[in-house]
């Protein structure tokens, strides 16, 4: 299969409980600002990153999903998020960012697999 | 009130099985925190919840945080979690002869 000089960054762990979603999402930046392609994937408890009615406040932490809204202005165009793991948790692709793209298990193994770099957090 | 369960992580079923045999048993009551309350949304998790426990708590500000609680309130059994504060939860603890967190 032909790969592509893009980086996977998937991210399956939730928000708030570990900081690795927020590792996820910075180092998808760090990767933007030289240039890189990128490719960010939600996955299992990681697509809570997208849900839109996150109020961080709750726990006197805060969200970031206004940098994942940001993240077109850092040329990193695609957002995709796991539909079995939606399923999973009874969510639809309504509740979650506008930005997002929905994907099958198997289309992103291929996103990876094309990938010259795939990065877990 | 005898036993309480804190459970802070989402688990796959089968794991979630495997460590409700180890340390759940009938009757005791369940509190779920942190990444433990996303198991909420998964309708066959929380029926085997309610089939051993019928005390099984949500921690509202981590559910609030998550922006989840409007769809716990979609789920057919959603109303049969109850969602509690920091302060209910603390008391739960206090009250309690034993606490397993897990």
């Amino acid at each position: 299969m032909k790969t592509n000089t893009t980086i996977s960054i998937v991210i399956s762990q939730g928000p708030f409980a570990r900081i690795c979603g927020k590792e996820g999402v910075d180092l998808a930046l760090v990767c933007a600002a030289f240039e890189q392609k990128v490719n960010l994937i939600f996955v299992d408890e990681g697509v809570f990153h997208l849900v839109k009615t996150q109020d961080a406040n709750a726990i006197d932490d805060k969200t970031h999903d206004k940098q994942l809204q940001a993240l077109a202005f850092y040329e990193i165009e695609h957002l995709y998020a796991d539909s079995q793991s939606l399923r999973r948790y009874s969510l639809e692709h309504g509740d979650l960012l506008d930005t997002v793209e929905l994907q099958s298990s198997d289309e992103i193994h291929q996103l990876c697999r094309q990938s010259k770099q795939t990065v877990t957090f | 009130m005898s036993r309480l369960h804190l459970i802070s992580d989402s688990f796959e079923t089968q794991t979630l099985a495997q460590k409700s045999e180890r340390y759940l048993e009938k009757n005791d009551s369940v509190l779920l925190i942190a990444d433990g309350v996303l198991m909420g949304l998964q309708q066959h998790i929380v029926q085997s919840l309610l089939d051993t426990s019928d005390n099984c708590y949500l921690l509202d500000q981590d559910c609030r945080c998550r922006g989840i609680s409007l769809l716990l309130g979609k789920q057919p059994n959603g109303g049969r979690l109850k969602l509690i504060s920091y302060e209910t939860m603390v008391d739960l603890c206090a009250r309690s002869e034993q606490v397993i967190a897990w």
